[in-house]
């Protein structure tokens, strides 16, 4: 009986053999405890690759405010840009980093900007200012 | 749970928990996938971003794949617009980007395991260490591979094997 070979073993790792290679190949694998072996082996090497962990900060991404989107968005955002407006006055209910966009698409709600009490808030056109 | 395309939805009609919610389910899978085709953490975290955004105009009847893999190919697509940038600017600047210089990745990288996957992948060229990355952080299945980088299904394959091939020598000799 003839072992497999480390690439053979690497391709069924990979999944890259087919029909009748692959069936020998499974065929061999369930019946020889040696290649099993250096198969699990092999499986430990390539699980490494997808196995990148990197530090990754917390972020909070803006949900930028689409057509369907409710008139909330509107509302906050008219607040949050007299409070911008006004000269940065820290007073309201938004977290650093909350972004709330005034755009009617989603596609141009980008450049979040930020105002010098922290708070961030999303270049605007077109504003329907409705305030509370 | 409930479905990505329906966080997706809810998300566009302003539910903010839903939003959250569809980015810490993906988030950290797309900025590894970023991470690694940009090289760079503030260039990855602005494509993740930008993911998302885009994400919104989609809905699942008009997406052949899953959601994870559209969202892996955006992503994938804008960073891989900053590594051109990035080259180009190098290139211009005098720079030569593949030596050994230290890789801006160092910054995010806390495991002895991480920075040796980054080494044996940045080893590789870029059209060998791009299908890899996909493969392993993309969702995608070859044959999505094949169409993403306009490559021929058995070129993929060829350079899958060979990329975790080179990866795996290098990861042993280092340990
Ligand atoms: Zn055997």
């Amino acid at each position: 009986m003839k072992h497999l070979n480390e690439d053979t073993l690497l391709k069924l790792a990979l999944d890259l053999l087919e029909g009748e290679e692959k069936a020998q190949a499974l065929s061999h694998l369930a019946e020889c405890g040696e290649c099993r072996e250096a198969f699990a082996k092999l499986k430990q090497d390539t699980d490494k690759l997808g196995d990148f962990e990197p530090e990754l900060p917390e972020v909070r991404y803006p949900l930028p405010r689409t057509r369907s989107a409710g008139k909330l968005w509107l509302l906050r955002a008219a607040a949050l840009l007299l409070i911008g407006f006004a000269g940065g006055v820290g007073v309201s209910n938004y977290f650093q980093g909350d972004c709330v966009n005034v755009l009617p698409y989603s596609a141009q709600m980008r450049n979040p900007v930020m105002a010098e009490d922290g708070l961030v808030i999303c270049e605007s056109e077109a504003l329907e200012v409705t305030i509370r | 749970m409930r479905s990505d395309w329906m966080l997706i939805r809810r998300a566009r009609d302003g539910d903010e928990s839903a939003w959250r919610e569809l980015i810490s389910r993906h988030r950290p899978r797309l900025m590894k996938l970023a991470l690694l085709v940009s090289g760079d953490p503030p260039a990855a975290e602005d494509a993740v971003q930008e993911t998302f955004v885009r994400l919104l105009d989609y809905g699942e009847e008009q997406t052949k794949g899953s959601f994870a893999a559209l969202a892996g190919t955006i992503v994938y697509r804008l960073a891989l617009k900053e590594r051109l940038r990035a080259n180009k600017q190098a290139a211009l600047e005098g720079f030569d980007q593949a030596g050994d210089t230290v890789s801006p990745l160092e910054a995010v990288l806390n495991r002895e395991q991480d920075r040796q996957l980054v080494k044996a992948l940045f080893a590789l060229d870029e059209s060998h260490r791009d299908i890899l990355i996909l493969r392993f952080y993309g969702e995608h299945d070859y044959s999505e591979i094949a169409e993403l980088t306009g490559l021929p299904l058995g070129t993929v394959k060829s350079r899958i094997f060979y990329a975790v091939k080179k990866c795996r020598e290098k990861m042993k000799r280092e340990t």
